[in-house]
């Protein structure tokens, strides 16, 4: 599905998706408002950007199933977004109260959005390889699923009935393919300095 | 990568941090994608803290929340397919909005118009009459007169074989039953009244105020022709002749001399 067609279907008011999002914002419209979005349409424009981001396989047989799911992921991501921002705000706002009056009044501003080189949640990480995995095709995601298992290559490879050779093409082709996934989604490798990402 | 999952696989063992927002909504919503690890992972965490169970309780419900709402109307997708009408051109579905209109219109109008009024055409017009004085009858409920027909129309349809000459009055008696009425004769004529129209038999009354003796009822026709004769006693008789239809007089003669005459009018 290309982004204008998602963006008609599930973004535009009067869909599903639409009414999923005025409601979560409305829901934290306060803490929204007092940290990442200050609107709606902002709100409903970011969620749009991580979702249309997604290469959906297609194999997935409920397509809108999914997406609704991932929207809903999406709208709690913000959350969590906004939870951090919010908390990051009342230390720096105690910090101000510590430091002394000479410090520029530019170094107190708070930054509309999070550190982008602050280190990820291993939380987050759980989400957004997860997220990872709808873009895979079924053999795929077993392939990757097993390399979180800890399965050893050797073993996966004869229960797939292949030789050795050919796991490691595809593992190869996985890793290439989370790298890329990772960089469209605007993660750097700073973010994953606690995973040897290399 | 292969460092990136093992640190990730051996975290999935090991952590003990809280769930986040988003990771619970990742269990909650994609739960199909998950390997093991992740499941269990997800499921010891929620079964051994309180703090992380009770957010995922909020969450689900609220993701119950979330659908049922999106549910209460059908997406947009859905409404494309099924709703063929608005995918037709302006034109199609502004003549079909009319046509709509239009039917409605007459719907109302032939709904609540009086199922008792009747429509006057030019052509019925004369022959109609609206009585509001004396058809008290023919009032309707709220006491709005309704239309109605003549009476001397509803009463004499088969005039159209009427000959208008046994109809016309004939002077000389009307002379008679006017001076009759004035003049408080003798013999006063009770019925029938004078012009009423009868039927057959005729009864006659009449009251006398002195015995005058030898008595004679006469019938005649407008053209003074004497149809009956007959001599009366008392103050009333019947009588059963076949007459046809217009003015007729009666006449009461007491010794031969006219004391009174009266009038009727037969109709079949």
């Amino acid at each position: 599905m290309n982004p204008d067609e998602m963006l008609n279907i599930y973004f535009k008011p009067g869909t599903k998706g639409y009414r999923i999002l005025y409601f979560y914002f409305t829901r934290y419209r306060e803490l929204f408002m007092k940290t990442n979005h200050h609107q709606l349409d902002e709100f409903i424009n970011q969620i749009f950007l991580n979702v249309s981001g997604i290469r959906f396989s297609e194999e997935i047989k409920n397509l809108e199933a999914y997406i609704i799911g991932t929207i809903k992921i999406q709208c709690r991501v913000q959350l969590d977004l906004a939870i951090k921002m919010k908390n990051r705000k009342q230390k720096e706002n105690e910090n101000i109260e510590k430091d002394n009056e000479d410090k520029s009044v530019l170094d107190n501003l708070p930054g509309k959005e999070p550190n982008p080189h602050s280190k990820l949640e291993s939380t987050e990480v759980f989400s957004l390889i997860n997220i990872f995995k709808l873009s895979l095709k079924e053999s795929e995601r077993d392939l990757f699923n097993s390399l979180i298992e800890d399965v050893p290559r050797k073993e996966i490879a004869e229960k797939k009935n292949q030789n050795l050779n050919t796991v490691d093409t595809q593992i190869r082709r996985l890793r290439i393919k989370f790298f890329s996934f990772l960089k469209e989604k605007g993660y750097t490798f700073k973010m994953f300095s606690k995973y040897d990402i290399n | 990568m292969d460092n990136f999952l093992e640190e990730y696989s051996n975290w999935l063992d090991e952590s003990e941090e809280h769930l986040s927002n988003q990771a619970i909504a990742t269990f909650i919503n994609l739960k199909r994608l998950f390997s093991d690890k992740e499941k269990q992972f997800i499921e010891d965490h929620l079964n051994s803290c309180s703090q992380c169970k009770s957010k995922y309780e909020q969450i689900a419900a609220e993701d119950k929340e979330m659908d049922k709402l999106a549910n209460e109307e059908k997406p947009v997708t859905e409404r494309i397919g099924q709703g063929k009408i608005f995918t037709l051109p302006k034109v199609v579905r502004y003549a079909a909005a009319a046509v709509i209109l239009i039917t409605m219109f007459f719907a109302v109008y032939y709904l609540f118009i009086k199922k008792d009024e009747v429509l006057i055409t030019e052509k019925d017009k004369p022959e109609m009459i609206i009585d509001t004085s004396k058809n008290l009858a023919e009032h309707d409920s709220t006491g709005k007169p309704q239309i109605v027909e003549p009476e001397k129309k509803r009463q004499e349809k088969p005039e159209e074989k009427i000959q208008p000459e046994s109809f016309t009055a004939n002077d000389v008696l009307e002379n008679f039953i006017n001076r009759n009425i004035r003049s408080e004769t003798k013999i006063n004529i009770l019925q029938p009244g004078i012009g009423d129209t009868v039927s057959l038999p005729i009864t006659f009354k009449w009251n006398r105020q002195t015995d005058a003796g030898y008595n004679e009822l006469i019938i005649v026709n407008n053209k003074n022709k004497s149809l009956y004769q007959v001599e009366i006693s008392g103050e009333e008789i019947t009588i059963d002749k076949k007459l046809s239809e217009g003015l007729y007089y009666w006449k009461i003669l007491v010794k031969n001399k006219l004391e009174a005459v009266g009038k009727f009018y037969i109709l079949q």
